[in-house]
């Protein structure tokens, strides 16, 4: 994994680079293995199936988040907005699909006009998203005022989709990170994007206009927040604009556990689909576990602190 | 991701160990806890059943796990089931965290699964996976559609009913009242504000003066009846949904006598009720946390074959003034009112859902516990 990320890094930057992402799949691999000594059952196709099902929206909302961080901003309003999505799939895409597929395309636009606005206006992200959050939670209100509807039956049928030889949750984590993979490390856009999040002005120097380079990455977001949303809704079967408020704070975790940081400039695809497998696991670890129930956050929340540390640890240690 | 053994993997052992180490040390102390899951080995065929929870935060849930545990737990030692589970769902009520802990429930093979739902259809792929499993799923506290689990619930037709009516009996059938609605917008809540829109409608002689926004909390309707108490003159009842005990406090801070309100049904606001003094018609009314002890004894029916109705409608727990001072006396502060349901009152009581009959009493416990 590692290796995918930086090939032209000289090697202690590249550890640097991925040693957080390497503390986090140890991680990883070490809540399977107390999971799969606790219930063998978790390490067959159907175990597999069962556990990761849950990650896919997170890890494609990590994803979203991940491009917004490349580029130096946050996403405060992710998780109303794949709310959302739900909402739409499960309203006007089951009843007419050209028309909710129209939607959702204007969603996608609303974001990159979203980073239009944030780049011309010099609005800091956190502001402009949180307010956008709202925004986001006021049109799923108004589509559904109370959680209902119904997915499309292709979309119900990828949600139960359980083929023989493989857990099928692996299949949208894997491509959907290698297409953002693609888009981050090799392409032209990737560069930029990440050249704004750490230096904008070289940028700038360079002759390329960094407006375009945050109005992709905005765009981007909201593709991958459509994305999202269809995956939670291809598991709810139905629409809830709040079904995924969580994922707003848990997304910024998993790119975080995954390598990303605050101050932009470095993209972690690998790294975030990685962060957030790990933060859908503790809650299966912790069902797995007969940990109390009035002890259960805690735990969780004890769990992601230790990753944390881990990868703060590494960083210290690295530098 | 695969890694190279090189120095990088090295230098990341040690930070890797201390997490190791905090998740061990997570295991250790949760093995060694006394009240987790029975452990027992090879069940001989004793059933599984495992609990999950949409949401943990308040009281009432509180409340409703621990009478689940302590019936669980007896009914292991009875020998009546060979182990249970519980997970509550951590987070804001988040259905999404459940649909994950439901399914890895769900490998570890229950033989049947309570619910308490966060959301009235998110839920409803993994319930249809579980019954395609075979495990049995018996859904209670609040409706859900899906069709092949068993749904067990209080009525909240019910439930707006004995809060609203002996409360206009008690003030005479006449004046002003303040209704306080719940959390708007969710479906209970509209069903309840319908039910008491027509019992008010029956009462022409009672005029609403305000009406406000208490979401069945406390201090929440606190600051919303004491933001309209300044403007109305003269309020004989507060028609809320458990949440009385704040407006109780909100016309004491505005230096009025305490209306007619509907109490929490636990033993703060009951301790509170009785202290004060107050008799002016006011009860207390809930939906009741002892469900989750009726959904056992349905589960375990279900398992032994017996004939149980989709659908089971279980009475609230309303607290009048006769009643008081034993519920007061048997609950802590934080404790909600549950009705002790037996295995043999649960029959009763799916007999009397059967034949339409009048709903069973459970007698009102003694002591805490």
């Amino acid at each position: 994994m590692a290796e995918l990320l930086a090939p032209t890094l000289p090697g202690r930057a590249r550890m640097r680079h991925s040693a957080p992402a390497a503390v986090s799949a140890l991680a990883l691999i070490a809540m399977i293995g107390v999971c799969s000594t606790l219930q063998p059952g978790v390490l067959s196709v159907q175990g597999l199936t069962l556990v990761l099902s849950a990650t896919v929206p997170l890890v494609i909302a990590a994803q979203a988040q991940m491009t917004l961080m490349a580029v130096g901003d946050i996403d405060l309003g992710i998780g109303a907005f794949v709310g959302l999505v739900t909402v739409v799939t499960a309203t006007k895409l089951s009843s007419s699909p050209l028309v909710g597929g129209l939607v959702l395309l204007g969603l996608v636009a609303a974001y990159a006009l979203l980073g239009l606005l944030i780049h011309l206006r010099r609005v800091p992200s956190l502001i402009a998203t949180l307010g956008a959050s709202f925004v986001w939670l006021g049109l799923g209100l108004f589509l559904l005022p109370t959680p209902g509807g119904s997915t499309p039956e292709w979309l119900a049928a990828f949600g139960a989709w359980q083929p023989a030889g493989f857990p099928a949750p692996l299949l949208p984590i894997l491509l959907v990170t290698a297409l953002v993979h693609l888009l981050a490390s090799r392409g032209s856009a990737g560069v930029r994007m990440r050249a704004l999040g750490s230096n904008p002005v070289a940028l700038g120097r360079a002759g390329l206009r960094p407006l375009t380079s945050r109005v992709i990455a905005y765009a981007t977001a909201g593709g991958l927040g459509v994305v999202s949303g269809l995956a939670l809704a291809s598991q709810t079967g139905g629409g809830d604009v709040s079904s995924a408020s969580s994922y707003t704070l848990m997304t910024v975790a998993a790119v975080i556990l995954g390598g990303g940081s605050f101050s932009g400039g470095v993209a972690v695809p690998w790294g975030a689909a990685v962060g957030g497998v790990t933060l859908g696991l503790v809650s299966v670890v912790l069902s797995l576990l007969d940990v109390r129930s009035d002890l259960q956050s805690a735990v969780q929340g004890g769990i992601v602190l230790a990753v944390l540390a881990g990868r703060v640890l590494v960083g210290k240690v690295l530098r | 991701m695969h890694m190279r053994p090189s120095r990088r993997s090295w230098r990341a052992a040690p930070a890797a160990l201390a997490t190791l180490a905090v998740l061990t040390a997570g295991c250790g102390s949760t093995g060694g806890s006394d009240s987790a899951a029975g452990t027992a080995a090879a069940g001989g065929g004793k059933p599984f059943i495992a609990l999950s929870n949409g949401f943990i935060g308040n009281g009432w849930r509180q409340t409703m796990i621990a009478k689940f545990e302590a019936a669980a737990e007896q009914a292991r030692k009875d020998g009546l089931i060979d182990k249970y589970k519980v997970v509550n769902a951590p987070g804001e009520n988040s259905a999404t965290e459940q649909v994950a802990q439901i399914k890895s429930l769900l490998l570890q093979k229950p033989d049947a699964l309570l619910i308490d739902p966060s959301s009235p259809t998110a839920l409803k792929p993994v319930i249809q996976q579980a019954c395609t499993a075979g495990v049995k799923v018996v859904v209670f506290d609040s409706a859900i559609d899906a069709p092949c689990a068993h749904v067990l619930q209080n009525s909240f037709t019910d439930w707006a009913t004995q809060a609203a009516k002996p409360l206009l009996d008690g003030i005479g059938g006449k004046g002003s009242v303040i209704v306080s609605r719940g959390v708007v917008g969710s479906q209970p809540e509209a069903e309840m504000y319908e039910t008491t829109k027509k019992i008010l409608a029956e009462h022409p002689d009672v005029k609403t003066v305000a009406t406000v926004t208490g979401m069945c909390d406390g201090a929440t309707a606190q600051k919303a009846v004491l933001g309209v108490l300044s403007s109305v003159p003269k309020v004989d009842g507060v028609i809320g949904c458990g949440d009385g005990h704040g407006v109780a406090q909100a016309f004491a801070t505005a230096g009025k006598p305490a209306p007619a309100v509907t109490f929490e049904t636990n033993g703060r606001a009951l301790n509170y009720w009785k202290e004060k003094k107050i008799d002016n018609g006011s009860v207390a009314v809930m939906s009741d946390p002892g469900q989750s002890v009726a959904a056992l004894w349905e589960a375990l029916d279900l398992l032994d074959g017996r004939d149980v109705p989709k659908q089971l409608t279980f009475p609230i727990v309303l607290v009048e003034q006769k009643d008081l001072d034993a519920w007061a006396g048997a609950l802590k502060p934080d404790e909600y009112a549950a009705w002790p349901w037996t295995r043999e009152l649960f029959r009763q009581q799916v007999e009397a859902v059967k034949s339409g009959g009048e709903p069973v009493r459970p007698p009102i416990p003694s002591a805490a516990g």
